[in-house]
């Protein structure tokens, strides 16, 4: 049996035991310290146990030398020491499992066999023979063990000697091992020689082969090819791979190789082209090469036959039918715009629906304090947001924002006034001291402290920043003094470090200060420190100034206005900042930039402002003090200078007094035409022209003057887009004219429940108008929306808003002012903005203005920003939508549109005056006759006999009777402003029928007065019919 | 010599107008006769301008002999090229005028 399992061993062939079988397949099978089961796994051998041996029991028994790496596996332990254990350790000693094997083991001097690689794989450590069957089998398989490994060693000794030996012979590592074999016996010498052929003639044959060659006769061959046979042409060619595969031809057929496969080994593998970069530059002239024998020169007519072609008949045909087709070319293409983005336009069409689709009232959007009800739906595009809100602890806490600037040029830069929230008595109890007022000007940037603040020395109710050099800002006190500031020095200053700029005299009135241009800023120490304070640079002197508050001031850019009262574009040269104020403003303003670019279209200079005062005053200021001073070789004293109006305009109101002028605004294309429309504090509009006449001493200035509003003006100003529409704001409405002459509106707004306190049109959209009231709301007027209410009604503050203004609208009266000098080159004034006039004139005027659309459109492209004022001192800035924003397409036109039918409406109105006057004339003509026949009717009564005459007059009371009633029914119907004569006509009626009713009651009328009064009856009928028959005309006529 | 300032005025108005940057009148040889460029750009112009309306109008001619080119617009990323010519008899001349539309 262990025989077999050997057998099965040598078949499992596992390591050193199997190469030795190998090399000696003689030797005996070598006996294994184990069995296999029939699972394959190693089992104890018979007669052996396996069991755990701790380490201490391994030291008691002095086993800890046992390990397989030693060699040294098997040791022999007395069974007496073994049984010992057990008896003095009980159930824990390491050999009580066994405890009864080893009572019966058969042998003593126990074998314990070391299986510290746990071959069993049950965890024990050691194997206890208990039969001596089992020791003898161990002991053998060692034996076998030893002798293996000796004969192996011996076997590795006996190579590296064999290859040490190899190596010393022949170098070669590669040389086949001859084995050595056995003798054979192939014959004798004589025999071999014999059997052997050897060649016959051998050139380097052997010695012994030559006899043996002689011996045999030499056999010959001879192979023999016809001659025909040479040269004889070839035909190859190839066989079809198919064919030869199958044919015999084929020798070696592939097959497949058992003793090895045919691996398919992958190889990846990437190559790049690199295509080579060759750079090469080759320099050569430029132009056409010519051979130098036809160079030319190009042809040029000679002079004296050029002035006579010029001069041709032929030339001048050539002109007149070609310049027209050049025009049409040119005004297409000031006209359309080539550059515009009509995708743009497109997409915001989407947008729109304020001007043309909304609906649905406002007030739809309430829960923000800035949302202003939407047109569709308060959605966002028509939501006025609140960006920013500015208010200084210091100098604007608990007043009045009284006038509100945009600084011009400068993003997102806004000036405002602060004035005290003082009564008129509170007033006139500190006037004649200095109460110091600001002007603050605010930057987006810093919300919480203002970039620099404007120092006067009275409280300031209207600014203008200089429109051609924004660091001039003019303003106009509440005692009337006009007061210039430059903000020039500010960078620089801010600049140098905050160095101090010297305080010359500042705060003296009545007295230009700050001269030689040092105009001071300083920094005020202490927590102010971040905001510069600007003194004033000038002040006009207090006896030349107004006398009462000043109203408005208003640049006149462009013009120059001399002692004398006359108006005149202003010289080029004459200015005597003219150079520094270009360069100035060549940094600063990019409009000046514009300006300089497009030549002349521009007025560069600007150097004179007028102001108003309710005083009935309006002066005209020149800011060039510079000049004054340096009149005069030495510099003079400040106190002796005066800086006094270059012309003073004296108004009579309608009552024949000073008219209380708070407001006005000048023509902006025809500056030089010197007209000007002003407001008063009593809601009168006045016209007039600056230009004195000549030759007299006490001229009238005014052209017309009445009272269209109830309370002062708070607005005059015109629309950006239709130079002659005038808007005035003052008490609960505001109006449009067209000319102020006419006296009669264009358009007359309903009253509002809250009185207005500003106004602004719209700088991108002309039909828009922006109405601030005493209650904090913003009414946003769309004309072309809604003429009977706002489009929209915003709720802004608490409080009432004093003061409005546009980000983007150009400077006030700046508007127009680049059309002037083309305006008054044409000659014409362009009163119809959709004329169609050809002329050269016309059309210039028609560029300007187009010109002008174009701006404001693009304008109205960006971003919109509306700076509100209110009472309580803080700065609104609030964003418009988009709707509010962007113009309708044709919005001009449509503008143009509403203005004219409004015009057309009152010229009918008008024009049919005179015919309702004749008509209500009649009609009281009409009734006087009826009360005469009622008369006539009671006078009769006393003395009527005849029944049947009674019945004639009763029925043609009664048919009268009708005819007014009727009449009265007609008329009744007669549009609004018919009202006065239809009234008139009912009242007759009714007379006339009351008259029938008693004619008719009194049963007797006089036979005498009979014919008459039935003629007179007839007559009445007759006008009656002819008056119905008028006014029906003129009812289809409205 | 009327007729010289009324040539000088329409010339004058012509160049008055928005964005015009210069006029040149050149006759059918393409001598230029009248022009506000400097010499060479008015030879250029004069060369060039003369080649491309004879060519135009050739154009024009083979479409239909009894029509006749009026004007010629062209209009370039920078200017506009307006060319009005006048093929009649005794007044074949041709009116360039260059002009920059986008000029505010």
């Amino acid at each position: 049996m262990a025989e077999e399992q050997l057998a099965l061993q040598l078949q499992d062939g596992a390591t050193t035991s199997h190469e030795q079988e190998q090399d000696q397949p003689a030797a005996a099978p070598v006996s294994l310290p184990y069995v296999l089961d029939d699972s394959g796994k190693k089992q104890p051998l018979p007669g052996s146990r396996s069991i755990f041996l701790r380490g201490g029991t391994l030291e008691a028994l002095g086993l800890s030398g046992l390990s397989s790496r030693s060699g040294q596996l098997v040791a022999a332990v007395p069974r007496e020491k073994l049984l010992a254990d057990v008896q003095f350790q009980g159930a824990i000693s390491d050999f009580h499992c066994i405890k009864d094997a080893l009572k019966s083991a058969d042998y003593d001097e126990v074998l314990l066999r070391v299986n510290d690689d746990d071959i069993f794989g049950d965890g024990n450590n050691f194997e206890v023979a208990v039969t001596k069957a089992a020791a003898d089998a161990w002991r053998a398989a060692d034996a076998a063990a030893a002798d293996a490994a000796a004969a192996e060693v011996a076997a590795a000794a006996a190579a590296a000697a064999q290859a040490a030996a190899d190596e010393a012979v022949m170098p070669r590592a590669k040389q086949r091992k001859r084995d050595r074999q056995a003798w054979q016996d192939l014959g004798t010498e004589a025999e071999l020689e014999a059997a052997g052929i050897v060649p016959s003639s051998s050139s380097n044959g052997s010695t012994a082969a030559a006899p043996a060659a002689a011996r045999e006769p030499k056999s010959g061959l001879l192979l023999s090819r016809p001659r025909r046979g040479f040269g004889a042409p070839l035909a190859l060619a190839d066989v079809p791979a198919a064919e030869l595969w199958a044919s015999n031809t084929m020798e070696a057929r592939p097959f497949k190789d058992a003793n090895y496969e045919l691996r398919k080994a992958q190889l990846e593998a990437a190559v790049q082209a690199v295509p080579r970069l060759q750079e090469a530059a080759v320099q050569a002239t430029g132009g056409r090469p010519r051979p130098g024998s036809t160079q030319t020169v190009a042809q040029q007519l000679p002079g004296e036959q050029l002035e006579q072609l010029l001069g041709s008949q032929g030339f001048a045909g050539f002109l007149e039918s070609v310049v027209p087709r050049l025009d049409e070319a040119l005004l297409q293409n000031a006209v359309a715009d080539v550059l515009a983005d009509d995708l743009g336009l497109l997409a915001d069409e989407e947008a729109e629906g304020l001007g043309g689709s909304s609906s649905s009232s406002a007030g739809a959007n309430g829960s923000s304090r800035a949302g202003g009800g939407g047109g569709s739906g308060g959605r966002q595009e028509h939501v006025l947001t609140e960006a920013q809100s500015f208010t200084d602890l210091t100098y604007s806490k608990n007043k009045v924002v009284s006038a509100v600037c945009w600084v011009p040029n400068r993003k997102g830069v806004v000036a405002c006034a602060c004035t005290d929230p003082a009564s008129q008595s509170e007033r006139l109890a500190s006037m004649g001291r200095l109460s110091t007022a600001y002007i603050l000007i605010w930057n987006f940037r810093d919300p919480i402290h203002p970039e620099y603040v404007l120092e006067s020395p009275h409280e300031v109710f209207c600014f203008q920043y200089n429109p051609v050099n924004p660091d001039i800002v003019v303003g106009g006190c509440y005692n009337g003094q006009l007061i210039v500031w430059d903000t020039a020095g500010l960078e620089s200053g801010r600049h140098g470090g905050g160095a101090k700029g010297s305080v010359a005299g500042g705060g003296r009135a009545g007295a230009a200060s700050g001269a030689g241009g040092a105009a001071g800023w300083e920094d005020s120490a202490g927590e102010e420190a971040a905001t510069p304070t600007i003194r004033h640079k000038y002040m006009s002197s207090v006896e030349h100034s107004h006398t009462s508050v000043v109203g408005d001031v208003c640049w006149l850019p462009g013009i120059e206005v001399d002692r004398t009262g006359k108006v005149f574009p202003i010289r080029a040269n004459s200015a005597g900042t003219s150079a520094q104020s270009l360069l100035r403003s060549m940094t600063l303003g990019a409009a000046a930039m514009a300006a300089q670019a497009a030549g002349s279209n521009v007025p560069r200079e600007c150097c004179f402002f007028a102001s108003i005062a309710p005083d009935g005053k309006v002066l005209f200021w020149d800011v060039r003090v510079d000049k004054l001073l340096k009149k005069g070789n030495k510099r003079m004293d400040d106190a002796e200078l005066v800086w006094k109006p270059m012309h003073s305009v004296h108004l009579l109101s309608v009552a024949g007094n000073d008219f209380a002028g708070c407001r006005f605004c000048f023509d902006p294309f025809r500056l030089d035409s010197g007209n000007f429309t002003a407001g008063s504090m009593d809601g009168e509009v006045l016209t007039g022209n600056l230009i004195r006449p000549p030759g007299e001493d006490n001229p009238d200035y005014t052209r017309c003057v009445f009272a269209p509003h109830a309370g002062p003006l708070v607005a005059l100003c015109v629309s950006p887009f239709l130079p002659d529409v005038l808007l005035s704001v003052g008490d609960w409405s505001f109006r449009l004219w067209q000319g102020v002459e006419s006296k009669v509106p264009v358009f007359t707004s309903p009253y509002a429940e809250e009185a207005y306190t500003a106004a602004a049109w719209s700088p991108s959209r002309p039909g828009l108008l922006f109405l601030a009231t005493c209650a904090g709301s913003l009414h946003v007027w769309d004309l072309l929306d809604r003429s009977h209410e706002p489009s929209l009604k915003i709720s802004t503050t608490s409080c009432a808003i004093t003061s409005i203004a546009f980000s983007n609208a150009l400077p006030k009266h700046a508007t127009h002012s680049s059309a002037l000098l083309r305006g008054s080159d044409a000659g014409s004034v362009v009163a119809d903005g959709a004329g169609t006039s050809r002329s050269s004139g016309g059309g210039a005027a028609e560029l300007g203005q187009h010109q002008h659309q174009q701006r404001h459109a693009a304008a109205g492209a960006g971003l919109q920003v509306l700076a509100v004022g209110d009472a309580y001192g803080v700065l609104h800035l609030f964003e418009l939508p988009r709707t509010l924003r962007r113009p309708l397409p044709n919005e001009h036109r449509l503008m143009a549109g509403f203005v004219a039918r409004e015009a057309a409406r009152v010229a009918d109105v008008a024009a049919r005056q005179p015919l309702r006057a004749a008509a209500i004339k009649q009609l009281e003509e009409s009734r006087k006759a009826a009360e005469d026949g009622l008369a006539a009717d009671q006078h009769s009564s006393a003395d009527a006999t005849n029944l049947k005459d009674t019945a004639q007059v009763s029925s043609s009371g009664a048919r009268m009777s009708t005819i007014s009633v009727s009449q009265a029914g007609t008329l009744a119907a007669a549009p609004a402003d018919m009202l006065h004569g239809s009234a008139a006509v009912g009242g007759v009626a009714r007379r006339a029928s009351e008259a029938g009713e008693r004619s008719a009651a009194a049963a007797a009328a006089a036979a005498a007065a009979e014919k008459e009064r039935e003629k007179q009856l007839e007559q009445a009928e007759k006008r009656y019919r002819e008056l119905e028959a008028q006014f029906k005309e003129q009812l289809g006529l409205a | 010599m009327a007729d010289l300032a009324a040539v000088e005025e329409t010339f004058k108005r012509i160049q008055s107008h928005k964005g015009v940057i210069g006029v040149v009148i050149i006759n059918s040889d393409g001598i230029p006769i009248r022009t506000t460029f400097d010499n060479d750009l008015t030879v250029q112009y004069a060369a060039l301008v003369s080649q491309f309306t004879v060519k135009a109008r050739s154009a024009v001619k083979n479409l239909d002999p009894e029509d006749e080119l009026k004007f010629v617009r062209i209009r370039s990323k920078k200017h506009e090229i307006m060319i009005a010519p006048e093929f009649e008899r005794q007044r074949e001349y041709y009116l360039i005028v260059v002009q920059d539309p986008s000029t505010d």
